[in-house]
């Protein structure tokens, strides 16, 4: 645990700045954020001037900083000058949409690449591998959004399996939910599982080079066995740091799909919000998104000591 | 070609053994017509530089040389399993050859720092064989490691093995390695470097251990080094491996009496000897072992041989046995024998 | 015992040698499939430099009686939502996507390029500073980053191409400074800096020639996914506004017709996705060619 102590103060560090960097950059939009909320035309002045000191816009810039930090800690992202609703309530009720898909992309991907990649990395310059990595070569240059559109076009529009647009939540049915999550899902997964497969199979090719890997087989062992229990953990590592990395990429990606696929989810808000000038909620959310993102990673660097017992021990 | 290890029975034959390999410079050229054979119980050593074709040869005989790197093979490794049948081990499927891996033959690696699983226990890689070959299951397994590691002299081996393999030492590690060799009881050893990675002060350790255990078990043992040395007490046959090929080969007493090859007196020479004067310079061989990438014609060894004729330079010597000496075969036109004038070559 | 090798182990021993003489004088050429994508990359450069002269129709052209015609009909491409000819719109859409391939990974080679080089020759604090500032940006998803920066600075084309090239600035740097590390530390620049060399004249003599190639080599992959990015800005409504025909937002506008008219998102989707494949390939290629390390990216 002296990792912990030696990676906290990073930690904090980091989060305190995309803090600041988040609020200066929302901060410094053009536009008097009164102006927006009252409409341009017709609005006297002095009607303006309230609006900004119930809003606290004419304290300095620093002083604003800090009271929206105190108040962002304590659970409170302030309440969205547009709908009247509170920013912490709007994402943590759409959170579940955007965690379900991101969670469902992420296994989907993997649960795709970790078998391709062994059967490639096994295969290595074989027909075989060839077209899997030919593929997942053609993978990588289809954005996000141009795969849902295919996606839908095949699956909702041709079969007609699953709907085009459309949520419904875990609980009131499960089957229909897992329904209209999958396409969404889906097209997250398909980016994702390309680069995850192309780096897991770099890696794979290089630990079956090992020593460790003929004396596995030396000792008589099946195939099978020797890819999932010698190989596949050592090579994981820089797969699991990448997972991680990609989240950004997962979250940009459930923006749009959020978007196309009309799923009520944190993206979507997001995007919704920038549209609409909802700078106060932009703010909270772009706030929120980043501090998930850098905890998620930290998280997963501990994690590294779990698969890694050479890390686990140095310490 | 018959050897005459009457005493005990035949173990391993092995006939014009030729394995090309793959590689991004070329075709290597990395075991040429090897042949030799081994009785139970007895020790075979393979001396040579590194880039001599051992431990391509070694990882032949057990199939572990990775199908796709190998350009061309041939020849034939004829191997006796306990119920005295012969089988091809050359001409073997992997998935039948995998279940002689461990049961029938086992390997010992050079560098015990790479050759463990860095993220297993000792525990899972220990009774891995053992459940695979034996049909332990895990209790019995996890007992019988233990009393493998205690054999291959691992103090606390009870408690040593739930430890991941950086937690032990070098000499350590090797010990482990070799008890894994051991676990399914094999008819034949392959060691191969088994201590050059090794702090002196572990390798006559290691050495010993591999002595006694096969004494115990009654293995046959294929021992492959690069110092002469190492096999002068421990091996009943010597076999001097030179760019793919088997050079010279007899026992290891006739080997010393009466070596046959230049190359076999250049390594001998380059053997420290304690009743040397002291300051006496060790004779390096001069030039460098060939690459083994497209064959050159004649002897692999002229360019760097003293004696070297213009006739070595033309054709490759065939394996010849020496004339009243049985089991001593040599691959040289112009073999070192005593009382034998030698013309010196005009280079 | 004799030495013998068989005539027919010789005979395949040769043909072995004379595949692999094969490989190696073919492995040093590209192949077809480079120079299909190359000269797929050179069409798609050309239309846009040339989108005004070639004889296309006019892309903001609404013709009513040629809504949603299929491919080979009243167009050659067919024809959009709104009856604009689609193979003219694709010709237009190029431009905006060349230009902001070209400008933002300019713009996030030489500053992050700079960056990357200063930080890896000057170390200290400066390095430090810079890449936990890298960090802070990296925590940002790109999207969410590349959305703020847009409502900051507008819809322009000049705007659109800053606020991706800003995206590409750390991943720069990271290359820049990896490079610049390992080359400061070769003993010729130690060398000249014994001899009393000047910084600038190191840096610009010594460490700026090591440097650009593998920068340069990772420029067209990083085209490939500012043409993603831009369309997937475009796709959302915030890249370069309308009328200005974009890709991503000639496949957004496709979405709508998707179940009548497929190939008004499939035309501008394909043309997308060959041009993104062969920047890639192109790239990859030139890449494993340069034999530049793609660690710490």
């Amino acid at each position: 645990m002296k990792l912990l102590a030696r990676k906290l103060p990073w930690l904090l560090g980091t989060l305190f700045a995309v803090s600041f960097f988040t609020f200066m950059l929302v901060s410094l939009l053009p536009g008097d954020p009164a102006v927006m909320i009252l409409g341009a035309g017709g609005v006297s002045p002095e009607a303006i001037a309230q609006l900004r000191l119930e809003l606290g816009l004419d304290r300095p810039l620093v002083i604003r900083y800090f009271d929206w930090l105190g108040s962002a800690l304590s659970g409170d992202l302030g309440r969205s000058p547009m709908t009247g609703q509170s920013v912490t309530d709007a994402i943590l009720s759409r959170l579940p949409v955007t965690i379900q898909l991101g969670v469902m992309a992420i296994v989907i991907a993997l649960a795709l690449a970790i078998p391709l990649a062994m059967v490639s990395a096994y295969f290595a310059g074989s027909r075989l591998d060839r077209s899997i990595s030919g593929v997942g070569f053609a993978l990588m240059s289809v954005p996000g959004f141009m795969m849902a559109i295919f996606l839908i076009l095949i699956f909702a529009v041709g079969l007609g399996w699953f709907p085009a647009t459309g949520w419904v939540s875990l609980t009131d049915s499960p089957a229909a939910n897992l329904r209209s999550a999958l396409l969404p899902a889906l097209s997250l997964a398909m980016i994702e599982l390309a680069l995850y497969m192309r780096l897991l199979r770099t890696d794979l090719i290089d630990t079956l080079q090992q020593d460790y890997i003929t004396l596995a087989r030396a000792k008589g062992l099946p195939n099978w066995l020797i890819l999932t229990r010698h190989a596949l953990r050592p090579s994981s590592f820089s797969l699991m740091t990448v997972v991680g990395l990609q989240l950004g990429g997962v979250i940009s990606g459930a923006i749009i799909v959020e978007e196309i696929f009309a799923l009520p989810g944190v993206g979507r808000l997001l995007y919704q919000s920038i549209l609409q000038r909802d700078l106060l909620m932009v703010q909270g959310i772009v706030l929120f998104i980043a501090t998930a993102y850098v905890v998620v990673n930290f998280l997963v660097d501990l994690c590294y000591s779990l698969l890694d017992p050479r890390v686990r021990y140095a310490d | 070609m018959t050897d005459a290890n009457q005493h005990e029975p035949l173990l391993l034959r092995v006939t014009g053994l030729t394995v090309r390999l793959n590689s991004s410079h070329g075709l290597v050229h990395a075991v040429e017509d090897v042949s030799f054979s081994l009785a139970r119980g007895q020790t075979l050593g393979i001396v040579g530089e590194s880039g001599s074709g051992k431990s391509v040869m070694a990882r032949s005989l057990m199939g572990l040389l990775p199908r796709r790197s190998i350009a061309f093979g041939s020849g034939s490794i004829l191997f006796h399993t306990d119920n005295a049948q012969e089988q091809d081990l050359a001409q073997m499927p992997d998935k039948l050859m995998r279940h002689l891996r461990g049961p029938a033959m086992a390997m010992v690696f050079q560098d015990p720092m790479t050759a463990l699983n860095p993220v297993l226990r000792l525990s899972v890689q220990l009774t891995e064989p053992l459940r695979q070959h034996l049909g332990l299951d895990r209790q019995q397994a996890r007992s019988r490691a233990i009393e493998l590691l205690a054999a291959v002299g691992i103090p606390d081996a009870a408690g040593r093995i739930d430890q991941y393999p950086h937690q032990l030492s070098g000499g350590m590690r090797q010990r482990v390695v070799i008890a894994i060799a051991l676990a399914c009881n094999p008819a034949l050893l392959i060691a191969d470097e088994p201590t050059t990675a090794l702090d002196v002060t572990v390798q006559k350790q290691i050495l010993d251990l591999l002595a006694r255990l096969q004494r115990e078990h009654n293995m046959a043992m294929i021992l492959i080094t690069h110092d002469l040395g190492v096999v002068a007490s421990r091996a009943d046959y010597i076999a001097v491996m030179y760019a793919g090929r088997i050079v010279e080969y007899a026992p290891a007493r006739t080997l010393f009496t009466s070596m046959q090859h230049p190359y076999t007196e250049a390594l001998f020479k380059s053997i420290p000897r304690i009743n040397d004067p002291s300051h006496t310079r060790l004779q390096a061989i001069p030039g460098r072992p060939p690459q083994l990438i497209n064959a050159a014609v004649g002897c692999a060894f002229a360019p760097r041989c003293q004696y070297v004729q213009p006739r070595c330079r033309q054709q490759t010597p065939p394996v010849v046995e020496v004339p009243d000496a049985r089991e001593h075969r040599h691959a040289c036109f112009y073999p070192i024998s005593p009382g034998l004038n030698r013309e010196e070559g005009d280079d | 015992m004799r030495t013998k090798v068989s005539d027919q182990s010789v005979v395949r021993s040769r043909a072995q040698g004379f595949s692999a003489a094969a490989r190696q004088v073919f492995g040093r050429g590209f192949g077809p499939g480079f120079w299909i994508a190359a000269g797929w990359l050179l069409v798609v450069a050309l239309s846009a430099i040339f989108a005004d002269v070639l004889p296309v129709r006019d892309p903001l052209d609404p013709v009513i009686s040629n809504r949603l015609n299929g491919p080979l009909t009243t167009n050659i491409l067919g024809a959009d939502g709104l009856g604009r000819d689609m193979l003219s719109r694709l010709v237009h859409g190029a431009r905006v996507s060349v230009v902001i391939a070209l400008t933002a990974v300019t713009i996030g080679m030489v500053i992050g390029g700079t960056l990357g080089i200063l930080a890896g020759y000057f170390r200290g604090h400066f390095e430090r500073g810079l890449m936990a500032v890298l960090d802070v940006i990296l925590a940002f998803p790109w999207l969410v980053l590349l959305l703020a920066l847009v409502a900051f600075i507008g819809q322009s084309l000049m705007a659109i191409s800053v606020a991706i090239g800003f995206l590409w600035i750390p991943a720069y740097a990271r290359v820049a400074r990896a490079n610049t590390l390992s080359v400061v530390q070769r003993e010729y620049v130690l060398a000249a800096r014994a001899m009393g060399a000047g910084t600038l004249r190191i840096l610009l003599r010594e460490v700026l020639p090591n440097v650009i190639l593998p920068v340069l080599a990772y420029g067209l992959v990083a085209m490939g996914l500012v043409i993603i990015v831009e369309s997937a800005l475009a796709f959302l409504g915030l890249s370069v506004e309308a009328p200005q025909p974009t890709w991503g937002g000639m496949i957004s506008e496709g979405k709508r017709h998707l179940a009548t008219a497929v190939h008004v998102a499939l035309v501008p989707s394909i043309t997308m996705f060959l041009t993104v494949l062969s920047l890639n390939y192109v790239g990859d290629r030139l890449r494993s060619r340069f034999d530049v390390r793609e660690s710490n990216l």
